[in-house]
């Protein structure tokens, strides 16, 4: 299947102002968000942050109380779903278990009173694009997990969408099928060039698939970037906990100096100087160092500056690497995780000394906003 | 220890059983030893003689059996399915979120309840007399009253009408196979672009006919067995219009003491009812889908 020319607004998505309230509860808080044409964006977010409410308004199964939402240069805010050139993708994949699989992928054109030679083409070109030519026949209760989800991804291809949405897709399936139907998903997005909307509480799977995360959080967005600007450079401590596993160690530490670009902070009777922040941070002041547990290392690094000493409570042996659970001493007793390589010899009760590079480091004020000088 | 488990298990069982052997088993096979006896009521057991199938070879030629198979399979064929479609219309009604649904769905069930009852049919049959409620109330539209319980046709019609009324356990059961069709599976089919009727005839009505299966074996077993209504409200009449099987049972046996024939009579019923359920199992499989899953997943 190749990518079609299409018009230049065609797989855009325009989102302005939109708020989704039920009952006393807000969900959506005005939002505004552009999405360009073929982008692959992720929504991602804890539970109840609105990421999935906002895919359904988009899809129109959930009517917005204010704002708008353009497709395609055409604004579908209060436009029936079928008619928004969308298709959609369950996490349940809602597949109709009395259909086989080919009437399933079929059923969209059907309702389209497209014609059967035509309906069994894109079934077939779809089926084969997804190696389901096989299973045409077949229902979808004699299919495993991975056959169903591209079926549903099939039923989603047929209708040839401006846009694809995808709700928590993988989150039913077992961890080595995830991982297989996350390559799949990528390749058929490169080979598709469709805009793709994809929401997960999975942030492997927002690093991996997307090429903009959003991050949601309260029904709001906290950040909007490439998967790697959301790693470096998170606009607060929400993010920065978010983005990155094992997540970010978010350090309570005090200002000790400020000076320039530089911030002297004092973490378990230590000093680290951090370059790169903005000016104005008070003498004292209560801030949160950021460090990601790979840019922790046991023991003095070449370029790395002692952080403290610490009580290894659990490593955990992942093979290729080590997860080192500890506690900081020095009086900071803070809770801390490194990333050591597989062949570490740390073990649970022994101390190690922490060192960290300080240009890996990232600091927050009192309100979790970063204080890197953008 | 085993051995007193057992026979307090047993100790438990007990009453349940007694009551199957004494109530179900024994006139089960009794009925079947005397539908091939002359046995009537007021002879002595002793004195029943064996007469093979007579009594099923004199249905043959009996009118009175011929008009009452007659009325009890048009029945049948009418309320069944106009009950099925009111139970399953209402029941989709009741399925929307409304303020106040709770209400409602109590509300259309509470027929069923008293439905059944010997009292509601006593009221039926005055609510329907000639000087009664639904004359009263066609009088205020200007029509003129209707002869319900003396016209063979209207005397049907009104008896039909209470097994009507009492949609409810039905409209249970289809509320709670309404409910359990996924919601995923609905929103899918609006993005696909089915209508409401689309989306009742290609995903609703298929999802719910293990539901519908049930519920129409249920209906047809019942509707044959039925007796209160006609027996209260028309006795039968007029003109046997409303002489259902198992008046013609009751009244062979306790009126005019024929118990051989009755019991005849009463294994006809059953061997009807076992062949409908029969025809309707073996037909479930070209139209009942089930989606547990049965199939092993390759």
């Amino acid at each position: 299947m190749t990518p079609v020319s299409r018009a230049p607004e065609t797989g855009t998505v325009e989102i302005t102002g939109l708020a989704k309230a039920f009952g006393a509860g807000t969900v959506i808080r005005s939002l505004d968000l552009k999405i360009a044409a073929g982008e692959f964006v992720v929504f991602v977010g804890p539970s109840g942050c609105g990421k999935s409410t906002l895919l359904r308004l988009i899809a129109g199964l959930e009517r917005a109380d204010s704002g708008s939402i353009r497709i395609s240069g055409r604004d579908v805010t209060r436009e029936h779903p079928a008619r928004r050139g969308i298709a959609m993708v369950f996490q349940s994949y809602a597949l109709y278990p009395h259909m086989t699989v080919a009437e399933n992928m079929g059923f969209a054109l059907r309702m389209q009173g497209m014609g059967r030679a035509e309906i069994e083409l894109r079934v077939a070109r779809a089926a084969e694009t997804l190696q389901l030519a096989e299973l045409l026949e077949r229902r979808p209760r004699a299919l495993s997990g991975g056959q169903r989800q591209r079926v549903a991804i099939g039923r989603a291809i047929v209708r040839e969408p401006d846009v694809f949405l995808f709700d928590e897709p993988l989150s039913n399936l077992d961890a080595a099928l995830r991982g297989q139907m996350r390559v799949e998903i990528a390749r058929l997005h490169a080979r598709l060039a469709s805009t793709m909307i994809y929401v997960t509480h999975d942030q492997v799977e927002a690093m991996t698939l997307g090429t903009r995360i959003v991050v949601l959080n309260g029904g709001a967005i906290e950040q909007v970037g490439a998967p790697l600007e959301l790693y470096h450079r998170p606009r607060n401590a929400f993010v920065a906990g978010f983005i990155g596993a094992p997540r970010m160690n978010l350090l309570a530490v005090r200002a000790q100096h400020a000076e320039r670009d530089r911030i002297e902070v004092e973490f378990a009777g230590r000093h680290i100087g951090i370059h790169g922040m903005t000016s104005g941070v008070p003498r004292g002041a209560s801030l949160k160092l950021g460090v990601r547990p790979e840019h922790l290392v046991v023991g003095a690094g070449a370029t790395a500056t002692a952080l403290c000493d610490a009580q290894v409570a659990l490593v955990e042996q992942l093979g290729g690497e080590a997860l080192i659970h500890a506690t900081a001493a020095g009086g900071a007793s803070e809770a801390l995780v490194l990333k050591a390589p597989g062949d570490t010899a740390v073990r649970a009760g022994a101390t190690i000394a922490v060192a960290v590079d300080p240009l890996a480091c990232h600091l927050f004020d009192g309100s979790g906003r970063s204080l890197r000088a953008s | 220890m085993i051995y007193a488990n057992a026979r307090s298990g047993w100790l438990y069982l007990a009453p349940f059983l007694v009551g199957l052997a004494v109530f179900t088993a024994f006139p089960f096979v009794a009925s079947l030893l005397l539908s091939f006896s002359d046995y009537r009521l007021q002879d002595s057991l002793e004195d029943a003689r064996y007469i093979g199938l007579a009594h099923y070879v004199a249905m043959a030629g009996d009118r009175t059996f011929h008009k009452s198979l007659g009325v009890t399979f048009l029945y049948v064929f009418v309320t069944v399915p106009l009950k099925l479609a009111t139970a399953l219309g209402i029941a989709m009604l009741l399925n929307f979120r409304l303020r106040g649904i709770g209400f409602f769905r109590t509300a259309f069930y509470l027929p069923s309840i008293l439905g059944g009852s010997v009292a509601i049919a006593v009221v039926w049959r005055y609510a329907f007399a000639g000087d009664g409620l639904v004359n009263q109330a066609i009088g205020w539209f200007g029509a003129g009253p209707v002869n319900w319980l003396g016209e063979p046709g209207y005397a049907m019609a009104s008896v039909m009408l209470l097994r009507l009324w009492q949609f409810g356990s039905a409209m249970v059961i289809f509320l709670a196979g309404l409910k359990g069709i996924p919601q995923d599976l609905c929103e899918a089919a609006r993005l696909d672009g089915a209508g409401h009727w689309q989306l009742l005839r290609r995903i609703t009505l298929p999802l719910l006919t293990p539901v519908i299966f049930f519920n129409f074996v249920m209906q047809v077993i019942q509707a044959f067995q039925e007796f209160n209504g006609p027996y209260i409200i028309t006795a039968g009449g007029p003109l046997k219009s409303t002489y259902l099987l198992p008046l013609m049972i009751y009244e062979e046996a306790f009126k005019y003491f024929d118990v051989g024939y009755a019991s005849a009579l009463s294994w006809l019923l059953f061997l009807i009812v076992g062949i409908f359920s029969a025809l309707a199992f073996r037909s479930s499989k070209y139209w009942v889908f089930y989606s547990a899953e049965r199939e092993t997943p390759r």
